[in-house]
């Protein structure tokens, strides 16, 4: 079915896609030329603008870069963008209705899981239904997170992880990528009325490491001090999934910055520039690797420098 | 942070639609947008060190912080809580006899420390009965420590008036990271005989940790200045669910310690009696965490203490007085039996409700706003019986309904607080605090605190503070009345003067912080300039209708500034077997004056506060670990010569510099996986290099201890 629409979406781009093309240069000589390209940030952040000076800087077009706020407020006219970029969540949610559904969207800055839900939510649109919309993941695969607990910790047999409201979906996805990786995983999840000395103290104690995957802030927030409590009393070592948690506390994480995000949103431009079709979504190539020297002395083991790290993961791609 | 890309290939590319198919459970709500979103990645995970009330890095705090953790603790080997605090720049440490302890910071101290705010785990031990802390009443012992941090400079914008020079948060070991059970027995010089026991438990809802001891000793000679006391504590953490935690803490101690002058050789006119005490706390924290950008804290404490000292009977005062018995009797009954040997004794209450509420309202602020309301009261027949004061002419008239009359003395206390801490750029980082007092004995101040932090790296910063802060009177400086009906006149010996006006501190402070974290090494560097007016400074004489010249009024009678550096350098070599170094280092140059007011009185007297504070304090700790179950550590101190504002004050006294060096040995025997047995033997001052500590006869010789513990 999928198969058989994507053959009828080519034929009909055989003669649409030069029409359209030879159109949108017509209007694109009738407009200021820094419309080419539309960014839209969730908020006003730091963050999400250094996604979009990421992009600016990565390719040679023209963009606008405006709020979701300012979308509102000014009723942006966004018909006249060639392509149109999501920063954040909260930014794609608006533009999947919002752009005209022939104007590609790129959904940047977003966890793998909230963009399947959008998926979801909009699957009845036009645009959904010819996919005139791909993301680039903020989060990072599992299979990256568990090689580098293998690369600090190489004697590790199992590994443990408490799976919140989120994070419980990808329980099997996980299991699947621990298994791969010859590691045995033991995991709970913890709900809010859950006690979390009661669940984490047992379960960090099982494992050779443990891993704290991202959740909704308010449960990354609450369990992360007892978390990073117990794994540092029990001496266990803790992968994050942030610089923050690491800042905090933990042995080492894996995870892409805003830039790295931007670097590979446009790539993601390029991709199409050149073959005239999305890419499919996909995680961020371009990552970075944090590691606690404080943590790892207290921890009394030795890891790899930060460069290493990188290389070695890099190699495991 | 190391940075990377992968060859591009297809390892992750999952198609969106095949995972939407498996995550079905997404499908039940398609109208709203999920709540995971980018943000919940990035958010601040809340660290440990804290100094503004906020979860800050030391590089960021706008404050110099020491921490004394646990391994310097163990290799200090020292066997009482004030001991450990030799190991901070600029703090000053010494018995007042040889159970009763002192700490202070920047010297300018008599036996009660009054101008660094003390607490263990957030609740003040501080006792405005006596305007200090009462180090052998707190309830907790080294072994229950798990780490210390001491604010060195004005943190009152923090912490309050008390906090008027610095303040010290002793951590102690939470239930959630150990389980079992300790015993710990030290033997030794004078007499000492100390047993602490600790045993820590999870239950189904409930973490909790029990912790006792009995510490006891005969004291010097010739004093034989005898001390004990017992405690029992037991604190906990319930966490009903992930958002609540609620934190206890509840104790009590009983026992004595013997108070004396150290300045008289002879035991006789030293006079040493015990002082009993009796305490207890009680502390509730609950924490809230609202959501993923605030959290809530509400706490109720707690303290009492009683401190009760002997009476003479008639006989001993006979012989004190050189009267006959019947006039001693007679002077008992005319001062209802009020005869202390020792003054410091009675009862203090207090307590403490406080809320705090705490913000991340974006990636670069941080703020924490509070409120508290603390009451707190005492009463003692000795330092706080009834009168009014004033003045006619320059004489001070006391009036009083009857020697020996008393009654409780209390304060209302509400505090307004706020910190905000603004990351201005990547390496400017910016805090703003203040704090509202207001008290029903001193009225109202505002204490305000600014500082920047300029990071070189993102392990190195320096900074620049500047604070002006207050300090209200306590209890005792505001009520303070002691007299004595000798049946021919009254003598008084203190009064109240005046409505008194707060202490106030201005201090401007420079700092450099470089971390190591690979090595858990550090060096921090501080240069400050600290001016302290209007200090309430005991001692000051005025003619009054009780004219025999001793009347002591408590008064904003004296001013000085502070002016130096301290330094700390630590290191830690990352082998298997650690060995590490710590270096403290302060100079502190100190120029005021004391009004000691008119003695005798047709003649006004002003003293020089220059030699009241040493110059040069330092201290050395080394340690390390030939095997994996033995330590051996060594600490050395030094402290230059001082006059303290109590006790012999002479450049001839016994009390010079000193340098002290200490050693612990250390050998672990593991039984077997869950339990060990630990034998150190603990050597202070192993050259028996004898000094005098506050009072000039105090000596501290060589002490030799062992102690025992086991853990299973």
């Amino acid at each position: 079915m999928l198969n058989k629409s994507l053959k009828e979406q080519e034929k009909r781009q055989q003669w649409i896609t030069p029409l359209f093309r030879f159109l949108f240069a017509f209007i694109l000589s009738t407009i200021p030329a820094y419309a080419d390209n539309l960014i839209v940030i969730s908020r006003e952040a730091d963050s999400y603008h250094q996604v979009a000076d990421s992009i600016k800087q990565s390719l040679n077009t023209n963009y606008k870069v405006i709020t979701l706020k300012e979308l509102d407020e000014n009723s942006h006219s966004i018909g006249d963008y060639q392509q149109i970029i999501a920063v954040g969540s909260r930014a794609a949610d608006q533009l999947v209705t919002l752009a005209p559904a022939d104007t590609p969207l790129y959904v940047s800055f977003i966890p793998r899981q909230t963009y399947s839900q959008l998926l979801i939510k909009y699957a009845d649109h036009q645009r959904v239904k010819t996919k005139k919309i791909t993301a680039i993941y903020l989060d990072q695969p599992y299979y990256r997170q568990l090689a580098l607990a293998k690369l600090v910790t190489p004697s590790a047999k199992s590994i443990a992880t408490a799976l919140g409201p989120h994070s419980s979906n990808d329980r099997k996805l996980l299991q699947k990528a621990a298994k791969k990786m010859g590691l045995e995983l033991k995991s709970v999840t913890l709900a809010e009325t859950d006690n979390p000395i009661h669940k984490l103290q047992p379960l960090i104690k099982s494992a050779d490491i443990f891993l704290s995957l991202p959740d909704k802030s308010v449960f990354n927030r609450t369990t992360a001090k007892w978390i990073l409590y117990i794994s540092f009393r029990q001496r266990i070592p803790l992968i994050a999934f942030s610089k923050k948690y690491v800042e905090a506390g933990a042995l080492a994480a894996v995870y892409s910055t805003p830039e790295d995000i931007g670097k590979q949103t446009a790539e993601a431009l390029k991709y199409y520039s050149v073959r005239s079709r999305l890419p499919d979504p996909t995680y961020s190539d371009y990552f970075d690797v944090s590691t606690n020297k404080a943590a790892a002395n207290s921890l009394r083991i030795a890891i790899p420098s930060e460069e290493d790290l990188v290389e070695q993961l890099r190699g495991l791609e | 942070m190391i940075h990377g890309k992968v060859p591009k290939h297809s390892k992750y590319l999952l198609s969106p639609f095949l995972l939407a198919i498996a995550l079905g459970a997404f499908a039940q709500d398609h109208s709203e947008l999920p709540d995971f979103t980018e943000e919940d990645i990035f958010m601040d995970i809340p660290q440990i060190i804290s100094a503004t009330h906020l979860s800050q890095k030391l590089t960021e705090a706008p404050a110099s912080i020491s921490i004394i953790d646990q391994q310097m603790i163990e290799a200090s080997g020292a066997l009482n809580i004030p001991d450990l605090f030799r190991l901070v720049p600029g703090m000053q440490v010494y018995h007042v006899s040889t159970n009763k302890m002192a700490a202070t910071y920047h010297g300018m101290s008599d036996d009660f420390p009054s101008r660094m705010e003390v607490m263990i785990n957030g609740r003040s031990i501080y006792i405005p009965m006596l305007s200090t802390v009462i180090w052998e009443t707190i309830g907790i012992s080294v072994v229950d420590i798990d780490h210390i941090e001491v604010v060195r400079g004005s943190n009152v914008p923090t912490h309050g008036s008390n906090a008027f020079l610095g303040a010290i948060n002793i951590i102690t070991k939470s239930p959630v990271s150990e389980s079992g059970t300790q015993f710990k027995a030290t033997t030794g010089a004078l007499g000492t005989e100390n047993f602490t026991a600790r045993h820590s438990n999870t239950l189904a809802e409930i973490s909790y940790t029990l912790s006792a001891g009995s510490q006891k000793n005969d004291g010097i000679e010739p004093y034989n200045d005898a001390g004990r006391n017992k405690y029992v504590t037991i604190t906990g953490s319930i966490t009903p669910n992930l958002s609540d935690t609620i934190h206890f803490d509840i104790g009590a101690t009983n026992g004595y310690a013997y108070r004396g002058d150290g300045d008289k050789v002879d035991p006789i006119e030293a006079d040493f009696s015990p002082r009993e005490h009796r305490s207890n706390f009680q502390d509730l924290r609950w924490n809230r965490v609202l959501n993923n950008q605030s959290e809530f804290e509400l706490r109720y404490t707690h303290n009492y203490l009683k401190l009760d000292t002997e009476n003479y009977n008639a006989e001993e005062l006979a012989v004190l007085e050189s009267v006959p018995v019947a006039v001693a009797e007679l002077l008992l009954a005319a001062n209802n039996g009020i005869a202390p040997k020792d003054n410091e004794r009675g009862e203090v209450d207090t307590h403490d409700i406080s809320a705090i509420y705490t913000a991340y309202p974006t990636e670069k602020v941080s703020t924490v706003t509070g409120a508290s309301y603390r009451y707190e009261r005492a009463r003692s027949d000795v330092l706080l019986q009834q009168a009014t004061s004033h003045l006619e002419g320059n004489t001070l008239v006391v009036e009083y309904p009857g020697i020996g009359v008393y009654d409780w003395v209390d304060e209302n206390r509400w505090k307004l607080f706020g910190n905000i801490e603004y990351h201005a750029t990547d390496d400017i980082t910016l805090n703003i605090g203040a704090m509202f007092e207001e008290s029903s004995i001193a009225g109202g101040d505002i204490s305000y605190r600014a500082g920047a932090n300029y990071a070189l790296t993102d392990f190195s910063t320096i900074r620049a503070a500047y604070s002006h802060a207050h300090r209200m009177p306590s209890l005792l400086e505001a009520n303070s009345f002691y007299a004595v009906d000798l049946i021919a006149d009254v003598d008084i010996y203190t009064a109240p003067y005046r409505s008194m006006e707060s202490e106030e501190i201005e201090s401007f402070e420079i700092g450099y912080l470089q971390l190591w974290p690979e090595y858990s090494s550090h060096i921090e560097v501080r240069a400050f300039h600290e001016e302290i007016t209007r200090a309430m400074v005991r001692g000051q004489k005025i003619p009054a209708t009780d004219d025999d010249g001793d009347l002591d009024i408590s008064n904003n009678n004296a001013e000085w500034t502070n002016q130096g550096f301290e330094a700390q350098f630590k290191y830690t070599s990352p082998a298997t077997h650690q060995s590490s170094f710590l270096l403290n280092y302060a100079y502190n140059y100190t120029d005021g004056l004391w009004d000691r007011g008119y003695y005798p009185p047709e003649l006004h007297r002003t003293e020089s506060l220059n030699n009241r504070t040493p110059l040069h304090t330092a201290s050395i700790l080394v340690s390390t670990k030939p095997t994996a179950n033995s330590l051996i550590g060594i600490s050395h101190y030094y402290m230059d010569h001082v006059e303290w504002l109590e006790g012999f004050s002479d450049k001839n006294s016994g009390r010079t510099n000193y340098t002290r060096t200490d050693i612990k040995l250390s050998n672990t025997f593991t039984l077997d996986t869950n339990s060990e047995i630990e034998l150190s033997l603990i050597v202070q001052n192993v050259f028996d290099k004898e000094y005098a500590e506050f009072y000039s006869n105090n000596t501290f010789d060589r002490r030799t201890y062992l102690q025992l513990g086991l853990t299973f």
